[in-house]
């Protein structure tokens, strides 16, 4: 089949319907590029959405199954395994296989059924393991750990890997909008000493060496990691934003919170001296 | 003089990493009751620096 006004009818599919209705739209003569994409079956908009929408269930189902794999079939298959946590795991399977392809559709259903459906398959092979789950290999479960990691981040809705918004069907084109404002002074420098704090913060409580107390160090590294971020975000955007307060208000509403902090750091200081 | 409430925000942001630091490394130390005291006085001393910098109404 000849291209048509320099539009090549799509010969993926390869199906009949695709084919004949390619050649009923050059039968017209007058059909334009997207006439002809419509006839073969799938527009142009419809194929984008496709692919995303399969890269996106494979985003989650790869890391997905290898979790799976490794930290619930393997368990369950073993000799010495309860009948009832194959089942179970076969149950999270599907629940993990269903629940991206159905959030095309429903995303609310799939998402209870891929994250929710599949976690609490999971948890209750494991439940129904009970001791056994103990005879998995350390580093197979670190690995398994990393694959469920990977299976969290899936499901989150960022940009994918080599997609360019630009070329979205639905895409605006035309000049860039301009930015209506610009970023404080000093922004990726503050934010960057918030990420360096945080990392630090984590490097320090490796250095604990009593076991109940490094697990204790590594959670306050996590929690007041997070806090630094967050606070040095709110600091690199929020200064000189135009609905802020008068700098004596400003200072009034951290006065107490630092009254607090300098009065406990005056009572170390002096308890220090008499000790 | 909104600047130098920005300055002194961001000199809680530094303060707060150092007592937080300080706790995590008195507990390397053994000394829990002196790591609680910076951990606290950090997170009195970060909350009084975002407190300067939140907006008008997110109170």
């Amino acid at each position: 089949m000849k291209p048509m006004n320099g539009v090549k009818p799509s010969t993926k599919r390869g199906d009949g319907v695709a084919a004949m209705g390619a050649e009923a739209a050059e039968a017209q003569g007058s059909a334009g590029e997207a006439e002809v994409r419509e006839a073969a079956g799938l527009t142009e908009e419809e194929r984008f959405e496709r692919r995303a929408q399969l890269r996106g269930a494979l985003r989650v189902l790869l890391p997905g199954v290898y979790a799976w794999a490794v930290t619930v079939a393997l368990p369950a298959t073993h000799r010495q395994a309860p009948p009832g946590a194959l089942w179970l795991g076969g149950l999270s399977l599907v629940c993990l296989i269903a629940g991206p392809f159905l959030a095309n559709q429903r995303p609310v259903w799939g998402k209870i059924l891929g994250i929710y459906g599949f976690l609490a398959g999971a948890l209750l092979t494991w439940l129904v393991l009970g001791d056994s789950i103990g005879r998995m290999d350390p580093l197979r479960a670190a690995l398994g750990s990393v694959g469920w990691a990977l299976f969290a981040f899936g499901w989150g809705a960022v940009r994918q890997v080599g997609q360019v918004p630009e070329q979205q069907p639905n895409v605006l084109l035309g000049a860039p909008l301009k930015a209506r404002g610009q970023l404080p002074w000093g922004a990726t420098w503050l934010l960057g000493i918030g990420l360096a704090g945080a990392v630090l913060l984590v490097f320090l409580a490796w250095r604990v060496e009593r076991p109940v107390h490094a697990l204790l160090a590594q959670a306050i590294a996590v929690v007041a990691g997070i806090a630094l971020v967050s606070a040095a975000t709110s600091l690199a955007i929020s200064r000189g934003a135009r609905e802020a307060d008068a700098p004596l208000v400003r200072f009034k509403m951290g006065s107490r919170p630092l009254g607090f902090a300098l009065l406990l750091c005056v009572s170390g200081l002096l308890i220090r001296q008499i000790w | 003089m909104a600047r130098v409430v920005d300055l002194l925000a961001i000199a809680l942001l530094l303060l707060a990493l150092g007592a937080f630091a300080m706790g995590i490394q008195a507990l390397g130390r053994r000394a829990d009751l002196e790591s609680l005291y910076w951990l606290v006085v950090g997170g009195l001393v970060l909350k009084a620096g975002v407190e300067m910098l939140r907006p008008r109404g997110v109170r």
